[in-house]
């Protein structure tokens, strides 16, 4: 499998995970703002995990969640990519975007950069049709990147998240989707 | 397709409001001499036109990809805010065993001189190779097209031939030089010359 190992934007530099990535991206997990809508923060070991997940996704799809790092300072500041969704729902198979910015690094239109140029890859390389995002239905600030990006919100798509228990208040969630622009058929 | 930014420039994909721009900028005989003879010369009226008429399927196709150059302290300026150059990049077409990806471009006259394309091409090569995975692309221009060649040699194609070129320019030119460049060499030299790719300064 030929893997994509880096993509450059213009303040960003989007790349396969290293051994030294691990404690600032455990930093990143273990930040409660950060990880507002997810079900808890990050242990060191959920983390480190979560990257080898990662890296397994990269060895077998050839895509993956980047690690993004500031252009100049080299300073990790998360993560943006590509994944197929990994549980059943209405909307699946599908692959989705997804992106985690350190708090520091938030208001700085990271999390679009970066995604604009995977929306891309997907589209234009992967020749992927759809691209999928998903957030807990209280996510602003990750819905509004959603939009930003040009998204469409599938109202009837909306789901629970299996991973999530019943009645907990994350757990219904919207989908976006965004179809490819390439005309398959000239 | 994603906006490409640079230290001065914003590339977005072309589009048909653009044809005003591209007849102002475009047809003058110092610019068309170093492109294909297939551009058609006197340029008629339509000529923009046709050009998106030709291409913007093909875009669309996701075949190619035809980036507008414009300078961001333009930007929002309705008198001066326009297309002031093109970065075309043609992929191979899928359905043409011999097509092989290549890439042209022109910049207006009164914008030349000023490092804009090589900070252009810088982000689209950023592009093409990065976002498209594009391993290698052959690029030509005609041995006196000086300009062109600068940009080549600061950006990482390697020059592997020279070859006649009789009718294949406007200009007529007697000699075409060939460049091979790759995604390793391009790499090699955003990261040497410390440029940003699609930031370069």
């Amino acid at each position: 499998m030929k893997t994509i190992d880096r993509i450059e934007t213009q303040r960003l530099i989007l790349r396969r995970w290293r051994e030294e990535d691990r404690a600032p991206f455990a930093d990143i997990n273990a930040d409660p703002k950060v990880m507002e809508y997810f079900k808890s923060p990050l242990t060191r070991a959920e983390s480190d995990s979560f990257i080898d997940r990662i890296e397994n996704v990269f060895e077998q799809n050839g895509y993956g969640f980047w690690a993004v790092e500031e252009r100049g300072s080299g300073k990790l500041l998360g993560l943006t990519g590509l994944a197929p969704v990994m549980f059943q729902a209405s909307f699946t198979p599908a692959v989705e975007i997804g992106w985690r910015i350190a708090s520091d690094s938030w208001g700085k239109g990271y999390a679009p950069e970066a995604a604009r140029m995977v929306l891309d890859v997907g589209f234009h390389r992967l020749r992927l049709p759809e691209i999928v995002a998903f957030t807990a239905v209280i996510n602003k600030n990750s819905r509004r990147v959603m939009e930003k990006l040009g998204m469409t919100q599938d109202v009837a798509a909306g789901f629970d998240h299996p991973n999530l228990p019943e009645g907990h208040m994350l757990r219904s969630h919207v989908l976006y989707r965004m179809k490819s622009p390439v005309n398959h058929v000239m | 397709m994603a906006a490409l930014e640079t230290a001065r420039l914003v590339l977005r994909s072309i589009a048909r409001t653009d044809a005003q721009a591209i007849r102002k900028h475009f047809p003058h005989w110092e610019i068309v001499k170093y492109l294909t003879s297939a551009v058609p010369w006197p340029y008629p009226d339509d000529g923009a036109e046709k050009y998106l008429d030709t291409f913007l399927p093909k875009v669309a196709a996701g075949i190619d990809h035809i980036w507008g150059i414009r300078l961001k302290a333009h930007l929002g300026d309705t008198l001066r805010d326009e297309v002031i150059g093109i970065v075309h990049f043609h992929g191979a077409d899928p359905a043409d065993p011999e097509d092989v990806p290549t890439r042209g471009f022109w910049l207006a006259r009164e914008h030349q001189g000023k490092g804009y394309m090589t900070e252009a091409v810088f982000a689209v090569n950023s592009y093409i190779f990065d976002v498209l995975g594009v391993p290698r692309l052959v690029i030509k221009n005609a041995r006196d097209n000086i300009g062109s060649r600068r940009v080549k040699e600061k950006t990482g194609a390697v020059l592997i031939g020279v070859e006649p070129s009789a009718g294949k320019y406007l200009g007529d030119y007697a000699e075409q030089e060939v460049w091979e460049l790759t995604a390793e060499n391009f790499r090699r030299a955003r990261d040497a010359a410390g440029k940003t790719g699609q930031g370069a300064t």
